[in-house]
């Protein structure tokens, strides 16, 4: 009783805090819907505004938003899967298997992270334009892939890690493939593990912007190239790009409240004992 | 084959042949990321070692260690370099304690918890362009949102945030902060989940619960995740740009220039070879300090999973 | 076009309210509201060639920076060439303008074919010079005297020479750009403000120092001044500024000399000293600030004015401020030394055609058409201004200046600091790299982490290092 009553009132105190967290965003998302003058007053207006879909209209209109929404989808959603695929062996034949100098090739893959992004984008330009693959959506999955790679393979050798050894000793007792072992073994194992990676490998591509710079124009640019161009010299355009920045942010909430259930989903896997 | 020496090569091959199909899943990641990586850092590292001003193609010429020399001798170098460990250190700290916490009131099965984890991951995911223009915008000293909060609804004093030398960093690490914090619990929380339901029951029966519960059992457990997650931070927050030079871009003055801030502003003015160079030893930067972490709390986590195998 | 007096009151009227205007008319606010695309498609339903050249047709592509003055003027005039050229196909591409001059440097320097015309900056046309990027528009006309004759009355000669290559192994008269676009550092100030505090804009920096001190309020939170010191070329414009009003220079006896760098001179002490001074009494966000916040904090009334800004016209739009009326610019103050004058500080965007680019007749043409004024007879018309104008871009001919300056303040300030305007930066390819370096020091002595005499000294030191690298000292 006394932890029904405790564990409710934690459970407010946590909604209470992340309606705190997210003021700056949903203040981002009020400034989508107000007039140009409004938002330049000199004192913070919340809701004694008329609302006004301007700013969308302007951000599809003279940003061309639903190009670059389309760009962004296909660049990055390509780009995860291909991840997920290549990465998932790899962390496991590092983290599972008694690979010598396992963990030094896990680092090397990380290492190629670490390098910071401007270094490389140059050289990445030059063979873009070699290729003439410039402004394409290809040559973004490309660089899209490289980038998320490491990441994914580091954070999903963490919690393969985790999983415990016998699972493997008795599943091979049984005769299973490795690949069989990985795909219906472990991988609904570590769903919670998966399903964070595939987020986060997601979000860093949805949000990459100095790489969609170099490579693309208009035709191939992602929305977070559009939305740097409502940043004029003289002038922010405030309305336009929050208005920009709920539209990039709406199918990233889609996409969280989908997988997230898979992060849930461990205490329920006690059968497999 | 019967007898011992039989079933040793049979073992034996069984290990060799479970390390080829290692290497085979290992393959296409490690080869995809060398396509992709040697070029670059070789174009880099060749160009660390020349003038190669982009305005003037014309004068672009090898001149050896002066990159180098010029940046160690460039107090703002130092400084920067300086400023940026302390950041990481500073800024990840806070995010694994404070993260914890929140995994820790995320980690329930009430209903509509599932709703709040989505919810809270919403500023690691938002465009850091837009978010951080919104953030000065916020933070501005008279107009903004915070300061209005602190004056007409606490009534506090204004305070400066990002337009002062002495608070400008401050406000950057709450931001910082405020962005990582939910991705650290997510992922803290996700490893929280994977727990086998069986020592959750048996702490249950020893009557173990609430905070202990999470600092004596689960912490532990999760070690391979924590350290994981502090790794990944630890870089990230080295190599961190965006948030930095979209609010503050090093200034006011020089009291938010950080290592890769500073390094585009070189890059933006023009000078690529003194930019490679200090990318690369940003570069070595990181790899010393994930060869030092690595090196100290690593090899317990080797000792410790001997010891789970035991 | 004349707008009535009628016009314009109703025009204030509409802006001011928020109901919609009569249907099919084409009202004023529509005009300044719509986006460039449908403006410029309006008004090309309204143009008639004099001439139409059917038999020209390719494609070509022209670059330049997203954002008002930018591809959005390009957008708007493009309806307009259609009709006139109706077998060319124009395509505009844009980067975010944050970015756009690296991008076309790196463009540049590959020998990239992938544009037909670039806007670009004019501070980095001796950049593009070295690069090689250049074409000289000379030989394309040839064949236009008449043109050239009214481009040559029409934009003043000290503005337009900064398109002109001067120095180098071109030939004389080598025309490199046209410039539709242009923009001068000046006074912006508060008019009912200073009214009502009895003051005129400052003529002289000592006069700046009076007024900021008389009209500081920070306690009603009318902050006197506000100016754009981010550390970058933001402060390194502020510093220039006031350098060259002060009669300094970047190098010694410029131009033609030696390079020297010429910071750490009494010019120079005098021109950042007056700028540190000046934080006495400035807006809390100057200490970081780019242009986009000192604009906003001038339109949300909380600053009041600034010695030198670039500004542009949006402080004269109603959509962006209340205070749309009572903004108002005068020509750049002056130093007390003996060569202190006023200088306005110059600027502005121009089109050049890639040398790698394809189809240059065409390029040029397109260029020669966006830079018409409004003689028809010569192949120009009012449209082409008005549509810029529409796309909150501004002019560079002093003709449609004058037309539009009953709805834009902002454009009297030009008019008058063109005549007396200033080369903004040096005139060699390192220019923005130094814009930045002396910007960094610039900004550290404002906030107070360098003294005066050791940020310029720096600046004399990072330039010259410039330089040299650059072989000037060889």
């Amino acid at each position: 009783m006394r932890s029904t009553i405790y564990s409710k009132a934690l459970f407010a105190l946590a909604a209470l805090l992340v309606f705190i967290w997210l003021i700056p965003v949903i203040w981002v998302a009020l400034t989508s819907i107000k007039p140009t003058a409004i938002i330049n007053s000199s004192v913070p207006v919340f809701f004694d505004f008329p609302p006004t879909l301007d700013h969308y209209i302007e951000v599809f209109d003279r940003f061309r938003f639903g190009r670059a929404m389309l760009n962004s989808f296909i660049t990055v959603g390509v780009s995860t899967v291909i991840v997920m695929i290549v990465a998932l062996p790899a962390a496991y034949a590092v983290a599972r298997m008694n690979l010598m100098h396992g963990d030094t090739w896990a680092l090397v893959i990380l290492s190629l992270r670490f390098m910071p992004g401007m270094v490389i984008v140059l050289p990445y330009f030059k063979m873009a334009t070699f290729f003439n693959v410039i402004d394409t959506q290809i040559v973004l999955i490309v660089v899209y892939v490289a980038f998320g790679l490491p990441f994914a393979v580091w954070i999903l050798r963490g919690f393969l890690l985790d999983l415990p050894k016998e699972i493997e000793e008795a599943a091979r007792l049984d005769g299973l493939s490795w690949l069989q072992i990985i795909f219906r073994l472990i991988m609904p194992m570590a769903a919670p593990g998966i399903a964070v990676t595939a987020i986060f490998t997601f979000v860093f591509s949805w949000n990459e912007f100095l790489f969609a710079l170099f490579l693309t124009f208009d035709k191939g640019s992602t929305m977070p190239v559009a939305l740097q161009k409502t940043i004029d010299l003289y002038n922010v355009l405030w309305g336009s790009l929050s208005a920009g920045a709920v539209l990039q942010l709406l199918p990233m909430i889609l996409v969280v409240f989908l997988l997230q259930k898979h992060i849930a989903r461990g205490l329920a896997l006690g059968a497999v004992k | 084959m019967a007898g011992p020496s039989g079933w040793f090569f049979h073992n034996l091959s069984l290990v060799a042949r479970q390390r080829a199909v290692a290497y085979l899943l290992l393959a296409p990641a490690v080869i995809i990321l060398l396509l992709l990586a040697i070029y670059p850092l070789f174009y880099a590292g060749v160009l660390s070692f020349r003038v190669d001003p982009l305005y003037n193609p014309n004068v672009a010429r090898f001149i050896g260690w002066r990159n180098f020399s010029d940046l160690f001798e460039d107090e703002r170098f130092w400084a920067s370099i300086r400023l940026t460990l302390v950041w990481a250190f500073v800024v990840v700290g806070a995010q694994m304690i404070l993260g914890f916490f929140l995994a820790v009131l995320l980690d329930s099965t009430v209903r509509g918890i599932g709703l709040l984890r989505s919810l809270i991951i919403i500023p690691v995911f938002v465009s850091p362009i837009a978010m951080g223009l919104n953030w000065r915008f916020i933070f501005e000293p008279v107009s903004g949102l915070a300061n209005w909060i602190l004056s007409d609804g606490l009534g506090l004093e204004k305070y400066s945030w990002l337009s002062h030398v002495d608070t400008a960093l401050t406000t950057l690490m709450i931001v910082d902060c405020w962005q990582w914090i939910p991705f650290v619990a997510l992922i803290l929380l996700a490893g929280m989940q994977s727990i086998s339901p069986e020592i959750i029951e048996a702490a249950r029966l020893d009557r173990i619960r609430g905070i202990r519960f999470y600092t004596k059992i689960v912490l532990p457990l999760i070690r391979p995740v924590i350290m994981v997650v502090i790794l990944i931070r630890l870089v990230d927050e080295i190599r961190m740009f965006d948030l930095n030079f979209i609010m503050t871009g090093g200034g006011p003055g020089s009291s938010t220039l950080l290592a890769s801030t500073y390094d585009y502003t070189i890059f933006k003015h023009g000078h690529l070879g003194l930019m490679a160079a200090y990318g690369f030893l940003i570069l070595i930067l990181i790899n010393a300090v994930v060869a030092v972490f690595l090196n100290t709390l690593y090899r317990s986590e080797k000792a410790a999973r001997r010891e789970n195998l035991n | 076009m004349k707008y009535s007096d009628k016009d314009i009151h109703a025009y204030d009227n509409a802006v001011r309210s928020i109901e919609h205007e009569k249907k099919g008319e084409f009202t004023r606010r529509k005009m300044l509201k719509a986006s460039a695309a449908t403006l410029g498609a309006t008004l090309a339903a309204q143009f008639v060639p004099s001439t139409v050249y059917g038999d020209v047709s390719g494609t070509i592509v022209h670059f330049a920076a997203s954002g008002k003055r930018l591809s959005n003027t390009l957008t708007a005039v493009k309806p307009l060439f259609d009709k006139v050229f109706p077998n060319v196909k124009l395509e505009v591409v844009s980067k975010p303008v944050t970015e756009a001059l690296t991008q076309i440097n790196t463009y540049m320097g590959s020998k990239s074919s992938a544009f037909d015309v670039v806007t670009q900056d004019h501070a980095q046309f001796a950049a593009l010079q070295a690069m090689g990027a250049l074409t000289d528009l000379g030989p394309f006309l040839k064949g236009h005297e008449a043109w050239l004759a009214d481009y040559e009355e029409d934009v003043p000669e000290m503005y337009r020479d900064m398109w002109n290559i001067p120095k180098g192994p071109a030939p004389p008269g080598f025309i490199a750009g046209l410039a539709p676009d242009g923009n001068a550092m000046m006074t912006f100030y508060r008019k009912d403000v200073f009214d009502k505090a009895g003051l005129k804009p400052p003529k002289t920096w000592t006069e700046v120092l009076e007024v900021a001190k008389e009209i500081h309020d920070p306690a009603r939170e009318q902050y006197a001044y506000c100016a754009a010191m981010a550390r970058n070329f933001w402060a390194g414009y502020q510093y220039y500024g006031a350098l060259v009003s002060w009669g300094g220079h970047t190098f010694v006896d410029e131009p033609g000399g030696d390079f020297t760098p010429a910071h750490s001179t009494e010019e120079g002490y005098q021109a950042l000293h007056h700028l540190v001074e000046l934080q006495k009494y400035a807006h809390p966000v100057t200490a970081n600030a780019g242009e986009d916040e000192v604009n906003r904090v001038f339109g949300n009334g909380t600053a009041m004015f600034s010695p030198l800004s670039w500004g542009t016209a949006v402080l004269n739009d109603a959509s962006y401020t209340d205070h749309y009326r009572d903004w108002n610019m005068a020509v750049s103050p002056k130093g007390s030394l003996p060569n202190s004058d006023h200088r306005a500080l110059t600027g502005g965007f121009g089109f050049f055609l890639p040398t790698w680019g394809g189809n240059k007749e065409t390029a040029f043409a397109w260029s020669k058409f966006m830079n018409s004024g409004d003689r028809e007879d010569i192949g120009g018309s009012p449209l082409i201004a008005d549509a810029i104008v529409g796309a909150g871009g501004q002019l560079s001919r002093l003709s449609t200046l004058k037309r539009w300056s009953d709805r834009k303040p902002f454009f009297n300030g030009l008019m008058e600091s063109f005549p007396v305007c200033v080369n903004s930066s040096p005139i060699v390819p390192e220019a923005y790299a130094i814009m930045g370096a002396v910007g960094e020091e610039v900004a550290d002595a404002v906030n107070g982490e360098k003294s005066v005499e050791a940020a310029l000294k720096a600046c004399d030191k990072r330039v010259h290092r410039l330089m040299e690298d650059g072989g000037y000292y060889s």
